[in-house]
């Protein structure tokens, strides 16, 4: 008997057998539901949204364009974080697909600071938003990993980042609504602490490590 | 079960279902019978698999010590993530995807390999005419992803991780910093990788 055949026999031995997989859309889809949820809940517990914010959605086209545009780019990254934690489940074009929204939505705001959707004015101001958006992406991207961690992601500090992404924008969205109306503040102090979450969940993902512990 | 695998490899064998498809429709049944706790299901499968993965890394990589210690990590590999194969989706691709990121990552922690070294007759030779098509570098081109990297990123590779030598020895016996060797390695698994993704199947 060689070492593979030795392997095999150990392999299939008292083989258990295992749940069959979950609908891999239909997970990231509840993720990105039961997140923005919470992102909404708790984000209103801690101070009201900004006056008018969604009247605005309404009445500026630009705006809600820009907003849409968030929702779908985030949305988008939740289904790639997910696809990319089972074997040949996410295709190239769908994860640059993903990169190309996120970076459209993104780049809404940086030509923001020419030409606004809205108005820049202090009218909402929450004082700790740059914590905020810390502090609430955080549960989302545990609740994440902890969703993925029955998965098997080939390569998982890439999931973990895509993941990281997602959850890290969400908080960043809402506060377009929540918070002041104002390009530049939105990239310093609602988008840029949505990207820091990308390192914070690298770094959750290289501490934590399922299959790793496993060997 | 066994009815649909004596189907499957009778249909194939007569030509009535292509052979691709014969294989990709067996393993799918295979695996998922497999999920189902069915012993003797897994063990066919994982023994045809080790046979079509070790083909497909020996036409990839030509036949080198490391494609035992590869197969043996896919099939662990494989193992680990069979509850993640989604009957409606295609079985190939699952695997392959799988068989690729192993093949890589495998290669990439490719420690020093000392034993190794004896395999080569002249080891001296090979180390004092790097520039020269060494045994080893035969060997490996006859591997077809190697003969796509370039001759900087090939030399590194053979040192480092065919023959064995520390990242240290290789820069010496290159004449360039040890810093460049990881540079060189870390580029042609990289090129490697991106050779691996775009290889149809």
């Amino acid at each position: 008997m060689n070492k593979h055949d030795t392997l095999i026999a150990n392999l299939s031995r008292n083989l258990a057998p295992v749940e069959p997989p979950p609908n891999i859309n239909r997970l990231a889809m509840a993720w990105f539901l039961l997140s923005a949820v919470y992102v909404v809940a708790v984000t209103q517990l801690f101070g009201p949204i900004r006056p008018g914010a969604i009247s605005q959605l309404g009445t500026e086209p630009r705006f809600l364009l820009e907003s849409l545009l968030g929702v779908a780019a985030i949305l988008w990254t939740s289904l790639l974080a997910f696809r990319s934690a089972v074997p040949a489940a996410l295709s190239k074009p769908f994860a640059a697909a993903g990169m190309v929204l996120m970076a459209l939505w993104l780049g809404q705001y940086v030509f923001g600071l020419i030409s606004p959707a809205l108005e820049p004015s202090k009218l909402g101001m929450r004082h700790y938003c740059y914590f905020e958006t810390l502090a609430y992406a955080l549960p989302v991207i545990l609740a994440g990993m902890f969703l993925l961690r029955r998965l098997y992601p080939l390569r998982p500090l890439r999931t973990a980042m895509s993941i990281g992404l997602a959850a890290g924008m969400l908080p960043a969205l809402y506060m377009q609504l929540a918070c002041m109306y104002e390009p530049s503040h939105i990239l310093a102090y609602h988008i840029l602490p949505g990207l820091l979450m990308v390192g914070v969940s690298a770094g959750i993902a290289a501490k934590w490590n399922p299959r790793r512990r496993n060997k | 079960m066994i009815l649909n695998e004596t189907f499957f490899m009778k249909a194939a064998s007569e030509g009535i279902v292509p052979r691709h498809e014969s294989d990709e429709q067996r393993w799918s049944t295979l695996m998922v019978s497999a999920q189902a706790g069915n012993e003797s299901d897994y063990r066919q499968l994982l023994t045809e698999l080790t046979d079509v993965i070790y083909s497909f890394l020996c036409s990839r990589f030509g036949k080198r010590h490391f494609i035992e210690d590869c197969v043996q990590e896919i099939l662990m590999a494989i193992h680990q993530a069979r509850h993640t194969y989604d009957r409606n989706r295609p079985f190939r691709p699952w695997l392959f995807a799988i068989v690729r990121h192993k093949a890589i990552d495998t290669l990439r922690k490719q420690h020093t390999r000392r034993k190794h070294t004896s395999q080569y007759i002249g080891e001296q030779e090979i180390l004092a005419q790097t520039s020269q098509q060494s045994e080893a570098e035969n060997e490996m081109t006859r591997g077809r992803l190697f003969e796509s990297l370039s001759v900087p990123y090939r030399e590194v590779l053979i040192l480092t991780k065919i023959i064995g030598f520390s990242i240290a020895e290789a820069a010496e016996k290159l004449g360039i910093s040890e810093s460049l060797v990881k540079v060189r390695i870390h580029r042609a698994i990289h090129k490697l990788r991106q050779l691996m993704e775009a290889d149809k199947l």
